[in-house]
């Protein structure tokens, strides 16, 4: 049900590593449970992160939320797109609604993220 | 959720795969597909909400206009036979202890329709105010089902179903049948678009919400249920309206009918109505993209703060951040710019007219 080739957060992040550079967004469990997602607040590139803290917000109709980084790294880029189309995040939360591009960092932080099984598991014991 | 009670559409709303969530002790849909496009759905055609929940009290007896004279901010001997009227019912200190709507069957039969939230509360306050009365309360809220029909094309919806349907003016109500059974049709609603709330027997209730929808109606939630009353700037009971908000802060004025010598806080609200009020309720546009939730504070260009807000949200129909609130200067007006904190940021927001959305006139045809 989440797509095997990617890591991730129990924060309900995911992350696909690619030649160094993670591309980062919000799973289509955070997705479901945030509803309609009308506006999202991301930093700009060049911007540093760290692993588990906040990097940015999603504002649905009925809430919000803040969105924790899955590693540290540089954003070399963020998905523009969102700005207009916020529904992006609600219809292809795995693809075209993509967050952040992060050079990564640490490649041994990927240790602390959890595999599609594992974050399927994580998800159904917490509902 | 072992606990809640579920309205006779209960089976429907899991049919239709809405998502379910404990409201005032009922287990109510609040989306099915999205609240967006549920709202979209009720401005430019039709939405249908389970709205059972709400209380349903047929007050009757030779003394139930005298007693609810006592109790609701409206006159009941004004009303007229077939006629609604949006009320409050106030504490002995003029606070707002519900809103509600009553409708005049005669002089000796009323509908009292309270928020699910504040029924009990409301039986127990009609009840002990009306005590040495001719005035008996009937509860039909578990026997019978509330559909609240909104949108442009809800009237030629029920044409389609009730096809010699009398016209119906704003708050009035009429009783006719549907497969011979009694329904209570009222031209109200909590949207702000034209529309109509419906109540009728349990027992056929899934069947009229399946008409309803073959004819074109939207199944929505309370989730799209509460954007919509926020655009339209209606108050909502713990939000702009509380037992320590009286009617004139709530800007309710205009249904405080006064000098009446049966209504119980006739002085207390004349008292009130004669001093300065210490706060107002104002309606926000953010600037840019945040939202702002209930009770984030509001601030003047100084960082003083003047208030909270008591409702936020994206207007999809409008495409901007909405929200209501209270503030204590009164020197704040329309166009003012105010700041409302939101998570530890100072978000810029204007003052702007309310309602946010006022719906144009003319009816729309069903095609």
């Amino acid at each position: 049900m989440y797509p095997e080739n990617l890591k991730y957060s129990e924060e309900h992040e995911w992350l696909l590593e690619n030649n160094g550079v993670a591309t980062i967004g919000i799973t289509s469990f955070a997705v479901e449970s945030l509803g309609d997602i009308v506006f999202i607040e991301l930093p700009q590139a060049g911007t540093e992160i760290t692993q588990f803290s906040t990097f940015g917000e999603v504002e649905s109709v009925k809430a919000a939320s803040e969105i924790y980084s899955p590693i540290s790294g540089e954003i070399i880029e963020i998905n523009e797109k969102l700005e207009t189309e916020p529904e992006l995040l609600n219809n292809s939360p795995f693809e075209d609604g993509w967050l952040i591009k992060v050079k990564i960092a640490d490649d041994s932080e990927f240790e602390k993220l959890m595999s599609a099984k594992e974050y399927e598991s994580f998800v159904n014991a917490g509902s | 959720m072992d606990n809640l009670l579920k309205t006779s559409l209960h089976q429907t709303h899991i049919d239709s795969k809405a998502k379910l969530v404990p409201f005032a002790g009922w287990e109510m849909p609040i989306q099915y597909s999205s609240i967006l496009s549920e709202c979209k759905a009720v401005r430019t055609q039709s939405g249908i909400f389970d709205v059972s929940h709400m209380g349903r009290f047929y007050i009757s007896g030779n003394d139930a206009s005298l007693g609810l004279d006592k109790i609701l901010s409206v006159n009941p001997f004004m009303i007229e036979e077939g006629q609604g009227k949006y009320n409050v019912i106030c504490n002995q200190n003029g606070g707002i202890i519900d809103d509600a709507i009553v409708y005049k069957i005669n002089n000796n039969k009323f509908l009292l329709i309270p928020n699910a939230s504040n029924a009990d509360k409301i039986y127990e306050w009609v009840r002990e105010n009306t005590n040495n009365l001719d005035f008996n309360i009937n509860i039909v809220t578990k026997n019978t089902a509330m559909i609240a029909l909104q949108g442009p094309t809800s009237r030629a919806i029920l044409n389609n179903i009730f096809p010699d349907l009398p016209k119906i003016k704003r708050f009035r109500f009429i009783e006719t049948k549907y497969n011979g059974k009694n329904v209570t049709i009222a031209r109200t609603g909590y949207t702000g678009e034209n529309g109509f709330e419906i109540i009728l027997d349990n027992d056929i209730s899934q069947n009229f919400w399946e008409i309803l929808v073959k004819n074109g109606a939207t199944e929505c939630g309370l989730g799209a249920r509460d954007v919509l009353r926020l655009e339209a700037a209606l108050a909502l009971h713990g939000n702009e309206i509380t037992e320590i908000i009286n009617p004139f802060e709530a800007q309710l004025s205009r249904f405080v009918e006064l000098d009446r010598e049966n209504y119980m806080i006739n002085n207390t609200l004349n008292n009130i109505k004669s001093q300065e009020l210490s706060k107002k309720l104002i309606g926000f546009e953010i600037q840019g993209r945040n939202i702002a939730r209930s009770h984030n504070i509001i601030k003047d260009n100084n960082n003083n703060t003047i208030g909270e807000v008591t409702s936020g949200s994206y207007s999809p129909t409008l495409s901007k951040s909405i929200g209501l609130g209270y503030i204590s200067d009164k020197s704040l007006d329309i166009h003012s710019e105010i700041t409302i904190e939101i998570r530890s940021k100072n978000i810029l927001a204007k003052i702007t007219k309310i309602p946010f959305y006022k719906r144009k006139k003319e009816q729309v045809n069903v095609s």
